[in-house]
């Protein structure tokens, strides 16, 4: 028995549906990419001092070092959320809302997760001395890998309404469907590999200022990890394109040229990254080399957005047409917003710039 | 309702929308106030010199970051979750409403947690005049998100002319605006001065610290003469119909309003006591004191001022249960069951699986069975006859209860569930006929 989908909001939005969706995707990658950091840095960090012997390894100071980025790098994860999860709620509401409430308990927990990673991070962050585990550092990382096991069911509950009487039964489990965990690990291992080639560029950047050999040791592990990352995730791909429901494989493959173009440039582009990423053999030296394999990283990341974007489009296609949504713009608005958004960036930008010229020159 | 149900045993769903929301609150106006706070008094320090001012300056800055930037953020976040999961009719309409009002706010609050975080990082490693430039740019930012989100929570309490213009800035700048933002104003600063108390607690006991204390103190005072202000503004401009939910003897919310007031005058005398009396006796208990008092008057007000919007979720457009005014009538006359269709997945066919969805779907949104607002007290030893005349009855609502709406049917079928559910009613619910349609 499939019962109908809740009503539309009576309320016609109040611009254009492709603006609120453009705002979507924009915002939804920039909280993407300060994610990755987070959760692939929390990882990549906890493993290292986890291998690590004694408080003088790398390892140990990586944790160190990871801790002090990342209250930063999570207030912004959060931050640049809460702009996605506004205009989810405006074009997908009925699909956004039924979702969360059949899985209502667990989509709670990830706010008591997140509030757990964070305060472990600044526990990690005030421990004292060189010689400390990185026990904290570990639940952090832990937790954030279960809040992405908990986004990536709730999003994939929102796209398959079907099954929405028999979760709500408990006649099956919102675990079971098949893209479940390639999903799951192909959010990860993306996290890992944007995470790495971060590590990548920053530990470069830093070796080039000093004989330090903590920064070099940093850009070799990161560009590890995101050559592994990278390398699984051709694996994980394949298995999340053939566990996808048939008619959608189908359109990605030669049944809509738009679709089928945007997969495959997709895919091209991984492949380019992880050709590039393994002729990489010492990132403090080639930086040329890793400035270009971090750019189409970046681009992959905004053509896998587009992708999981159009592949919502399909899932949802029958029930919704985002260009068929009434709407009576509300042009003071929209300029107001634009305004200030502008001028917003502008004054985060000139806060940075100002910070950083003055602790250059004090 | 259309959506499918999030139903919170015992405490009910706006109770745990109310827990998440009030600690936000508290955050959200203590990050407004102490932004300000901070940057005053960082400015005054470095103006004469004086270096407890200065460290408290910063020492309470860090306290800010840490609580409003986690604890803040997330439990921000958080309502989004927990009005989504409970009210997610309601929170679809406000957001096609007032997306660029959120919008907006969400650049603020960008703009807000770098300054903050910048602000934090660079005491001493950059100019003193470009480190207020940030911090006066992180109370800005504060400021303005208190400024966009008045307007939506003061919408819903009195919509204005909205509803018959349905035009964003008749909802925003609403009959409750202008004095709730006095009142939250005022909040803002009395909160910054107690929790300063807490911070100064903590610092060396010198000379110069009294000097500090009053200095918290009467910000906080300030703040009171302003909340009770911007209140009596606020009382003014509510529509008397909610007002007589809060004020006279009796009303439902009366012992919410006693305990308010009574913070309130008793974080008055704190100050004055403390602050400018005795302010060398300011420890750790008289500042926890004065928090205690603080957050229990603004608990109160936010639970009374959710507690007179009712019958109303969006006063005078969707009542508590998600059902839109200019919905009753079609209800009516065709039923409410295709509506609530959600809330009867999972009940085992049975006599009165129709009334419990009905309950489910319209009731159990504000009533608990037997917590928060129980039912079964209210229906125990009645028979399904008795009930279904009682709710026909309320087909008008009564104060601070929506409507009950459907077919005579379904309102029959409502009253036999409640009838087994009271108890006495079961042996007539589950004969032949009992009430069903």
């Amino acid at each position: 028995m499939t019962l109908p989908l809740p009503a539309l909001d009576p309320t016609p939005l109040p611009a254009p549906a492709w603006l609120f969706h453009l705002l979507l995707l924009v915002t939804f990658l920039v909280h993407v990419l300060f994610m990755n950091v987070s959760l692939g840095g929390a990882v990549i960090a906890s493993v290292h001092g986890l291998l690590a012997r004694g408080s003088g390894t790398p390892g140990r100071r990586l944790v160190r070092w990871m801790a002090g980025m990342l209250p930063g790098s999570i207030s912004f994860t959060i931050t640049t959320g809460v702009a996605p999860l506004l205009f989810v709620q405006l074009l997908y509401g009925q699909f956004f809302y039924s979702a969360t409430v059949l899985v209502g308990w667990i989509w709670l927990t990830l706010l008591v997760l997140l509030v757990i990673a964070y305060y472990a991070v600044y526990l990690q962050q005030s421990e004292a001395g060189g010689g400390t585990a990185p026990a904290w550092l570990v639940v952090a990382a832990l937790a954030f890998l279960a809040v992405a096991g908990i986004q990536t069911l709730v999003n994939l509950l929102q796209l398959t309404p079907g099954r929405w009487t028999a979760v709500a039964t408990r006649a099956e489990s919102p675990l079971a469907d098949p893209t479940m965990l390639p999903r799951y690990l192909h959010f990860v291992l993306g996290a890992f590999a944007v995470a790495g080639v971060f590590l990548g560029h920053l530990g470069a950047e830093r070796a080039a200022k000093g004989p330090d050999a903590f920064y070099p040791w940093v850009a070799r592990v990161g560009i590890r990890w995101a050559l592994v990352a990278t390398a699984l995730q051709v694996a994980d791909g394949f298995w999340l394109f053939f566990s996808l429901p048939g008619p959608l494989q189908a359109r990605l493959m030669g049944g809509a040229i738009g679709e089928t173009a945007l997969f495959v440039t997709g895919m091209g582009l991984g492949l380019v990254v992880l050709i590039l990423l393994s002729r990489i053999q010492e990132p403090a030296r080639e930086r040329g080399l890793l400035r270009a394999a971090g750019g189409l990283l970046v681009l992959t990341l905004v053509g896998m957005v587009v992708l999981r974007d159009v592949i919502r489009g399909l899932y949802l296609a029958p029930l919704i047409r985002l260009r068929e949504l009434a709407t009576r713009t509300q042009v003071d608005l929209l300029l107001l917003f634009l305004a200030l958004f502008v001028l917003g960036l502008a004054t985060v930008a000139w806060m940075l710039w100002t910070v950083a010229r003055e602790r250059r020159s004090p | 309702m259309d959506y499918p149900l999030f139903l919170v045993p015992t405490i009910g769903g706006s109770w745990l929308i109310g827990a998440n929301a009030i600690l936000h609150v508290i955050i959200a106006h203590v990050a407004v106030g102490g932004g300000l706070l901070i940057v005053v008094t960082e400015q005054i320090a470095a103006r004469r010199g004086d270096t407890l001012w200065l460290t408290f300056a910063r020492k309470q800055s860090v306290a800010l970051v840490l609580l409003s930037s986690v604890l803040g953020a997330l439990t921000g976040v958080g309502i989004w979750f927990t009005i989504g999961l409970v009210q997610p009719a309601a929170t679809a309409s406000l957001i096609h409403n007032f997306v660029w009002g959120w919008a907006i706010e969400w650049v603020f609050f960008i703009v807000e947690m770098a300054a903050a975080l910048l602000y934090v990082a660079t005491w001493d490693k950059i100019s003193r005049r470009t480190h207020l430039k940030i911090g006066w740019i992180y109370f800005a930012a504060a400021y303005l998100s208190l400024v966009v989100i008045n307007g939506i929570v003061t919408f819903m309490l009195t919509p204005g002319r909205w509803i018959e213009t349905k035009a964003f800035w008749d909802g925003f700048f609403n009959p409750t605006y202008w004095p709730s933002l006095v009142l939250r104003t005022g909040i803002a600063l009395l909160l910054a001065g107690v929790y300063g108390w807490l911070v100064a607690a903590r610092l060396p006991a010198e000379a110069a610290r009294p000097a500090l204390i009053r200095h918290l103190g009467s910000w906080s005072l300030a703040g009171v003469a302003l909340s009770i202000a911007g209140l009596a503004w606020w009382l003014v401009q509510v529509p008397a119909a909610a007002r007589d939910l809060a004020l006279p003897a009796g009303s439902l919310l009366r012992q919410t309003v006693g305990i308010g007031v009574g913070a309130l005058g008793s974080l008055a005398l704190v100050l004055a006591l403390f602050g400018f009396l005795l302010p060398r006796a300011v420890g750790l208990a008289p500042a926890i004191l004065a928090l205690a008092l603080a957050a229990t008057f603004f608990g109160s007000y936010e639970r009374v001022r959710e507690g007179i919007r009712k019958p109303f979720v969006i006063g005078q457009y969707m009542y508590s249960n998600g059902i839109r005014l200019d919905e009753v009538d079609r209800l009516n006359r065709q039923g409410v069951l295709g509506k609530i269709a959600w809330a009867g997945v999972g009940l085992a066919a049975g006599p009165t699986s129709k009334g419990e969805q009905i309950f489910r779907g319209q009731c159990q949104m504000c009533h608990s069975l037997d917590g928060y607002l129980a039912i079964r007290p209210l229906v125990a030893g009645q028979d399904a006859e008795g009930l279904a005349a009682v709710l026909e009855a309320l087909r008008d609502g009564r104060p601070g209860m929506p409507p009950i709406v459907g077919t005579e049917e379904e309102v029959k079928a409502l009253a036999a569930y409640l009838a087994a559910l009271g108890g006495t009613g079961r042996q007539a619910a589950l004969s032949p006929g009992g009430g069903l349609p």
